[in-house]
């Protein structure tokens, strides 16, 4: 089977938005209309972030999550304003199959281990947003906006032991910019652990794909290539299919 | 699809609620399938089902830990013996057998199956095992009869069910190596796979088991 590639939504004020480097949130779609886009297209499994939920302070918007998750056919990983074990097992209740912690890493330590005891490793996601790699020296950017100075590699494998399944690895200084994934952060967070790293920040084409895979990555993550909007028009998605997916990673295997 | 299929009644769903569940999708599929639901959570209510869908998340010693204080297990077990269709889903596969590796619990012991962590053979595939994966269905079967061939369905588990009986085997699929990944005997089966979020395969296996008649 494949390599999974998963499309990300983006989620502000219950719209959905791409951003570049995490700035400049430009309006994309109706987020319902997006989802039902993905099901015909047979998307393998989408990522719902929402990026107001802890900066507003309201937290998770159950109801909003809810009417999202009821239209997916496949499974569906949320993330933004998740702060304690009630939200991740309401999350899980509602349909969500995995709930992604980003903030919660660093302010409430203890939650993805008492999460992932009553969920399994398997519905928890590890999220870290990554700036300005260069070589050893890059950051894991904290949510608290004070930028914390540590390997990713080293608190992947930290995730890991606290009861992450997955680590989200986000390249945050390529994220919209199309110019491909990060693939030597890739490679050292990749050789850290040994759970699934999920690459997410900068694809443009398809051909970024199997690189990451090539590079330690399970699965590949994009958001701002698959949704674009034309003036006065409706979301466009363009995920591609499952032969011209398949054919992409088995003929990169081909190659190496 | 024929008249014939149109003539077996669908029978109603009780979908165990015992706290670990991702109940929220299985409902809404099956809502979507226009298929009748209804939360159970009580010995009662077990034994009054008229099928029974056992879904769960999470490690095995606390699924069973729930399922025994509440005493949902002796009702499913009794309900088991009864002869209606039950079908367990992840977690819920798991616990119809005997045990796991992941605990020291005994399980529901409805099939002789023992689950063991998953090692596959290639290393750079990793656990838990998340992703799409193909069904090799090994024997004919009203549960597998309708699906197309291949099926591909979405897994995420770090453990997999071993069967003792070979014949209890209804699928198998592939992840460096081959585990089973559907069983059943009589009325009483299991899918590792979330067929709740499975996109229109999972839709006609749940549409298929409640259409079940063992």
């Amino acid at each position: 089977m494949r390599p999974r590639v998963l499309p990300v939504m983006l989620i502000a004020d219950e719209y959905v938005v791409k951003t570049t480097a995490f700035r400049k949130p430009v309006y994309v779609g109706d987020p319902i209309n997006t989802v039902k886009l993905y099901n015909e297209k047979r998307a393998d499994e989408i990522i719902v972030l929402d990026i107001n939920a802890s900066l507003n302070g309201r937290g998770v918007d159950f109801a909003f999550v809810e009417t999202v998750v009821s239209e997916a056919f496949m499974p569906v990983a949320y993330g933004g304003g998740v702060e304690s074990l009630q939200d991740v097992l309401r999350l899980v209740s509602l349909g969500v199959e995995k709930v992604v912690l980003n903030r919660a890493l660093f302010t409430k330590p203890h939650l993805l281990s008492e999460a992932a005891d009553h969920l399994g490793v398997q519905a928890m996601i590890a999220n870290m947003d990554v700036r300005t790699w260069r070589r050893k020296k890059c950051r894991v950017v904290s949510p608290t906006q004070r930028s914390v100075t540590r390997d990713p590699a080293v608190w992947a494998s930290e995730l890991e032991r606290a009861g992450a399944g997955e680590v989200l690895v986000t390249s945050v200084d390529r994220e919209g910019s199309r110019e491909g994934y990060d693939l030597d952060l890739i490679k050292h967070v990749s050789a850290a652990v040994r759970i699934p790293l999920v690459a997410n920040g900068g694809a443009g084409e398809l051909a970024h794909f199997p690189l990451s895979i090539s590079a330690g990555a399970s699965a590949v993550a994009a958001g701002t290539m698959f949704t674009f909007r034309e003036p006065r028009k409706a979301v466009l998605i363009t995920y591609p299919n499952d032969e011209d997916l398949t054919a992409l990673f088995t003929s990169a295997e081909g190659r190496q | 699809m024929g008249g014939r299929d149109e003539l077996l009644s669908t029978a109603q769903v009780s979908i165990i609620d015992f706290g670990v569940g991702n109940l929220g999708s299985v409902r809404n599929m099956l809502k979507r399938i226009d298929v009748e639901t209804r939360m159970v959570s009580s010995a009662d209510e077990v034994l009054t089902a008229e099928r029974l869908l056992l879904p769960g998340v999470g490690a095995f010693d606390r699924g069973m830990g729930v399922l025994n204080e509440s005493g949902l297990a002796d009702a499913v077990r009794v309900a088991a013996r009864s002869g209606i269709p039950i079908l367990g889903v992840c977690l819920g596969m798991q616990l119809l057998g005997n045990g796991s590796e992941e605990g020291t619990s005994t399980g529901l012991a409805l099939l002789d199956t023992h689950c063991t962590r998953l090692r596959p053979s290639n290393s750079a595939l990793r656990v838990p095992h998340m992703g799409w994966a193909w069904l090799r269905i090994r024997k004919a079967h009203p549960l597998t009869e309708n699906l197309p061939h291949p099926a591909k369905f979405y897994f995420a588990h770090s453990y997999h069910v071993n069967a003792d009986e070979t014949t209890d085997i209804l699928a198998e699929s592939t992840y460096g190596g081959v585990f089973t990944s559907m069983v059943v005997r009589d009325n009483v089966a299991g899918a590792q796979f979330h067929p709740e979020k499975s996109h229109f395969h999972g839709m006609s296996l749940l549409s298929s088991f409640a259409k079940w008649h063992p």
